[in-house]
């Protein structure tokens, strides 16, 4: 087990490497640079010379090769650089946003998962019953309402009938829970919703799929109660694909809240995503793009790990 | 001897590589002046603090002569730099900067220049305290300074900006409020629900007229509407470098296909444009009047007659069946319903055009790089001055920010002359003389000003509408009737 964490840890060099590598020159490949963006975009009459004198200021005037290099350096150094838009840190710009980020993302995988499992474990136990129609009903909804659309209607409906907003800046809970609670319940319910229907499904398929197995036969033979069947012996198997979802959709919410967040006005890693894009901030587009790579690929090994955990079958890194 | 150069003086020797060699002994005194005013904003780019500036007289050979020390914070142990010229003439409109007391700087010109007093007041510009950038040089880019009527509360980048009295403000029982909470806001919805549920009690930069619409309708008389002529423009821009568009006729027939008019109309419902105008805001003092501008080609009403005028252009130049591409930015106020709306009147002269819209840093290195056929350029002023507003007209040597890359003497000429000016109509005449030459070339062409339209709640008093979104923002004169 140790000797394949280690491989797996050793093994995320290269991909960090490569994604390093490719976010750098897809960046310089895009004409225009944040000088302009900064100087131009609203207007100003800058000379040339200002805008050469900031692209210098910046390092944009330096060769690629020596860009390539302060970049590779600052990330084995963990010093990936200041936000050419803010001047501040890009770790402090992304830290900012982090946790508002990572709690919606943990709130909607909680709802998501609270929600998702259950709903698939009746859909797959009532197959081609009305229950079963209901519950895919609703997952089908799921898949295909937006959650931005959702978090319109969300927003519209608490103003139209409760003449009420969640708050529209961020207030940590460990400052006033109630009021840091009020503000995300409501993305997370939008984006969790979508997310439970995708988890329900796979749930739902799955143990379906795990109800026909041999070993379920036998365990009714023997007379186990249906009860331990389903929860003993069906689910524990069931939960394997769904687990790589819940992982991948987890690691999804950490870039992907773009609309969302905006519809929400939550001051989030997507947002700061988004504008820094729109400006062309490139050490701030690299930093979030690596983190996100990290984020994925530590996902990807917690549900390797647990993996192990749910099926005796698999033995990490075992002989 | 030791030749090697400080990095920051090597940036400095590279970047002079890289400005037009310009004869400035070659130009009138005026216009040479204007081109080395322009050519002075880089250096000003980040100013090193100075603990004193100081005019000296310095016993020489054949009299006393003229000198100025520049001393730097930090200490007298520095490197020293002589600089030295032969004398001859100098520019700039500013001959010295006296502070004979705490509280009095005084300008001495050495030329007259009727815009000087609105540059002081330019909201571009930013008076730091010399011990703040002794302290932290680069105070500029990270600090907030000032005597305004709130102290810095807290800025959470992103998210929201507060602000608390300023109980030390020069104005005597100003501010009214106790502090204001400003929060950033990407999403035009966003803040429309906030605005609606009371989140929010203003929205100071200007929203659509569908906006507004929904807003009135929801919230009736607890939502007070002001709306201004707006200091923005968007304007056409063709590339004189490129082909068919180095030829005046085309332009001129691109130009005289707009019905501005009927598009003043149209568009005003969905989008933030309205007024048709020249090159000075409409309503402004130096703006044409709207009776002469419907004189002008390009702005009457007879729009049949004026497009057949550009048909008959068109066919002269010998593009009759003219295809180009239209680059845009993607903003959906209001450059998307602009672009659509000019496609469509180009067809209507038999001209096919590819409506092509980037993000804002494509979009502007595609108008830097000169990597267009037609553009839509936008201009933001911070307020009504003619030096300003007419300044994107200027030849592309001398202004970067004229898109069409043209080069015309007799712009400049007029521009120098009528930025020198002192006597209002003698201006008034020049600037006309300006606008004329501007339209006969068509190098660039305004299309619509923009609208502004500011929400606040009714509870919000005292606040002043303005045509500039850049000014009148420091909220010392608002109050709450709660």
């Amino acid at each position: 087990m140790f000797g394949y964490l280690v491989n797996r840890i050793l093994l995320m060099i290269p991909t960090l490497l490569g994604v390093a590598v490719l976010i750098f020159f897809m960046l310089r490949v895009v004409p225009g640079d944040i000088v302009e963006v900064k100087l131009r975009g609203d207007g100003g009459m800058v000379t040339q010379e200002t805008i050469d004198a900031e692209r210098a200021r910046l390092g944009l005037d330096r060769p690629l090769a020596v860009q390539f290099r302060d970049w590779m350096v600052g990330l084995v150094t963990f010093d990936l650089g200041t936000s050419m838009w803010t001047d501040r840190p890009v770790m402090e710009e992304i830290g900012l946003r982090l946790e508002l980020t990572m709690q919606v993302a943990i709130m909607a995988t909680i709802f998501a998962v609270l929600i998702a499992i259950p709903l698939g474990t009746i859909s797959a136990l009532f197959k081609d019953t009305w229950i079963d129609y209901a519950v895919r009903l609703i997952t089908i909804a799921g898949l295909a309402v937006p959650s931005f659309w959702l978090g319109m209607i969300i927003i519209l409906g608490l103003l139209y009938w409760f003449n009420w907003l969640p708050p529209i800046t961020y207030t940590p809970i460990y400052v006033d829970p109630l009021a840091n609670i009020s503000q995300l319940i409501w993305p997370a319910l939008a984006v969790g919703y979508r997310y439970s229907a995708v988890v329900a499904r796979m749930v739902r398929s799955s143990i379906v799929e795990v109800m026909k197995e041999d070993y379920i036969r036998t365990a009714r033979a023997k007379g186990v109660y249906e009860k331990l069947v389903v929860a003993r012996h069906a689910m524990r198997n069931a939960l394997l694909p769904a687990i790589t979802v819940i992982g991948l959709e987890f690691a999804f919410l950490i870039g992907g809240l773009v609309v969302t967040e905006q519809v929400f006005n939550l001051n989030g890693i997507g947002k700061l995503f988004v504008q820094a894009v729109s400006r062309n901030d490139f050490t701030l587009i690299q930093a979030i793009v690596m983190l996100i790579a990290v984020v994925f690929i530590v996902t990807n090994l917690v549900v390797d790990l647990l993996y192990a955990l749910f099926d005796p079958r698999i033995r990490l890194g075992g002989k | 001897m030791n030749k090697v150069m400080d990095p920051a003086m090597a940036r400095i020797f590279a970047a002079m590589q890289l400005v037009p060699k310009i004869d400035l002994r070659a130009l009138p005194t005026a216009e040479a002046r204007q081109t080395f005013i322009a050519q002075q904003v880089p250096w000003a780019w980040c100013p090193h603090p100075l603990k004193e500036i100081r005019n000296l007289t310095i016993p020489g050979p054949a009299g006393p002569m003229r000198g100025r020390l520049y001393l730097p914070e930090g200490g007298d142990a520095r490197p020293v730099v002589v600089f030295a010229h032969g004398g001859g003439w100098t520019f700039g409109d500013i001959d010295t900067i006296e502070t004979p007391d705490p509280l009095t700087v005084v300008f001495k010109m050495k030329n007259p220049n009727p815009a000087m007093l609105e540059h002081f007041a330019s909201p571009w510009n930013w008076v730091y305290a010399a011990k703040d950038l002794a302290a932290n040089a680069n105070a500029p880019r990270t600090a907030i300074n000032g005597t305004g009527p709130f102290r810095l509360g807290e800025h959470v980048r992103g998210s929201h900006i507060t602000g608390t009295r300023n109980d030390k403000y020069f104005r005597q029982g100003r501010p009214y409020l106790d502090g204001f909470r400003g929060v950033f806001m990407t999403q035009p919805a966003a803040m429309m629900n906030a605005l609606q549920g009371g989140q929010v009690m203003a929205e100071f930069r200007g929203i659509s007229p569908a906006e507004r619409d929904r807003l009135v309708q929801v919230m009736g008389d607890r939502i007070r509407i002001e709306e201004s002529s707006w200091t923005l423009n968007l304007m056409v821009v063709f590339n004189t470098e490129k082909k068919p568009f180095d030829d005046v006729r085309v332009r001129r027939a691109l130009h005289l296909a707009i019905d501005r008019r009927a598009g003043a109309q149209g568009l005003a419902r969905t989008a933030t444009l309205r007024d048709p105008g020249g090159l000075v805001r409409p309503g402004s003092p130096f703006a044409m009047k709207d009776e002469d501008l419907l004189k002008v080609p390009g702005f009457g009403r007879d729009i049949a007659a004026a497009r057949a005028e550009a048909r008959k252009l068109l066919r002269e130049a010998g593009v009759p069946n003219l295809t180009f591409v239209l680059h845009n930015r993607n903003l959906a106020q209001p450059y998307t319903p602009a672009g659509i709306f000019l496609v469509d009147q180009w067809r209507q002269i038999g001209v096919n055009v590819e409506h092509r819209q980037s993000e804002t840093s494509p979009y502007l290195a595609g108008m830097s790089s000169g990597n267009f056929d037609v553009a839509i350029d936008f201009s933001n002023l911070f307020m009504d001055e003619p030096s300003l507003a007419l300044a994107k007209y200027l030849s592309f040597n001398k202004a970067p920010e004229n898109r069409s890359r043209a080069i015309d003497a007799e712009m400049d000429r007029l521009y120098a002359a009528q930025s020198r000016e002192r006597d209002f109509q003698k201006r008034f005449d020049l600037i006309r003389q300006f606008e004329k030459r501007a339209f006969d070339q068509a190098y660039q062409v305004p299309m619509l000003w923009w609208h502004r339209i500011v929400p606040t709640h009714k509870v919000v008093m005292g606040w002043q509408m303005s045509p500039s979104h850049n000014l009148g923002q420091d909220l010392a004169d608002v109050w709450l009737n709660t």
